[in-house]
């Protein structure tokens, strides 16, 4: 299972009923085209630090805007 | 809900925790605070175990007036990275449970900070409008204490200071029903809709405090 596989499946898990699953691709923008909120990011890191065993810190926050973005923060933390 | 222990902080910090509740217990008599329930009781709950306190901010006392109603627990508060800047003014505010905010980045570093100290029992208080806000509106409340409270499993505890008319009158504050955010989330995993509508009737309940009796 890819990194985005497992990143898709959290988003799912965590924003279930309240974001749409189509609009989730590599090069979406997390605010604007998933309608993710500041909350929704906070919810969507701790759920992906408990997904990948990893540890977000605050200046890792400001370079993710895109999906992509997140993947690839994650996968330097792997 | 966990007992107050002695996890969070060395000997020096819970010194000078115990030193800033010690300044707290001087200002009793200088604020001589009524406690009361949003239909005019006597509020004569003792809060104990991990919780959040969210309550308006109209005036930089009012710190002080949360850690004077509250004078029997150490207590933790958010303070905004501005409040904090400076060395000695940040190293007091941190060694007096001050836990350090960045109110217009994603923190995620203080917010983890905020549920350990909250998990270990103790008491943390939040300005839930995001800084002072003069017209004391409480509707405009932004979700970060909820997002804490649901992550740390605790209760929020609405609370509303009054303002006072003159300098030398007794300060009310009105003490709002506990709110248990965990018990109302309608999913599995708390998400974005059910912390909204947690922070709706939280914001609610502040309302209710202001406009009681």
């Amino acid at each position: 299972m890819s990194t985005f596989d497992r990143l898709l499946a959290v988003f799912n898990a965590v924003f279930e009923n309240e974001i749409d699953p189509d609009t989730i691709t590599p090069d979406a923008h997390i605010f604007e085209d998933i309608g993710i909120n500041s909350i929704g990011m906070l919810y969507m890191a701790v759920a992906l630090e408990e997904e990948f065993g990893i540890k977000f810190t605050n200046e890792d926050f400001p370079a993710m805007k895109t999906v992509k973005d997140v993947v690839n923060c994650i996968e330097g933390k792997l | 809900m966990p007992k107050n222990n002695m996890k969070i902080g060395s000997f020096f910090k819970l010194l000078a925790m115990d030193a800033a509740r010690t300044v707290c217990s001087v200002l009793i008599p200088v604020f001589r605070i009524k406690r009361l329930t949003p239909d005019g009781q006597k509020y004569r709950e003792k809060i104990q175990g991990g919780a959040i306190v969210a309550a308006n901010h109209t005036s930089f006392v009012d710190p002080f007036i949360v850690g004077v109603t509250f004078w029997y627990r150490r207590l933790h508060l958010l303070v905004a990275e501005i409040v904090m800047g400076g060395k000695l003014r940040s190293c007091l505010l941190k060694g007096v449970g001050g836990i350090k905010i960045d109110r217009n980045a994603t923190d995620l570093e203080a917010i983890k900070k905020s549920v350990e100290v909250l998990k270990a029992g103790r008491l943390l208080a939040i300005f839930p409008q995001g800084g002072i806000n003069k017209q004391d509106d409480v509707d405009s409340i932004k979700s970060g204490a909820v997002f804490i409270a649901l992550m740390a499993n605790v209760p929020i505890i609405p609370m509303y200071i009054k303002p006072k008319a003159h300098w030398y009158d007794r300060q009310t504050v009105v003490i709002g029903e506990t709110i248990y955010p965990s018990k109302l989330c309608t999913k599995k995993i708390p998400g974005i809709a059910d912390t909204e509508a947690i922070t709706k009737m939280l914001a609610e309940k502040l309302a209710d405090c202001k406009n009681g009796k």
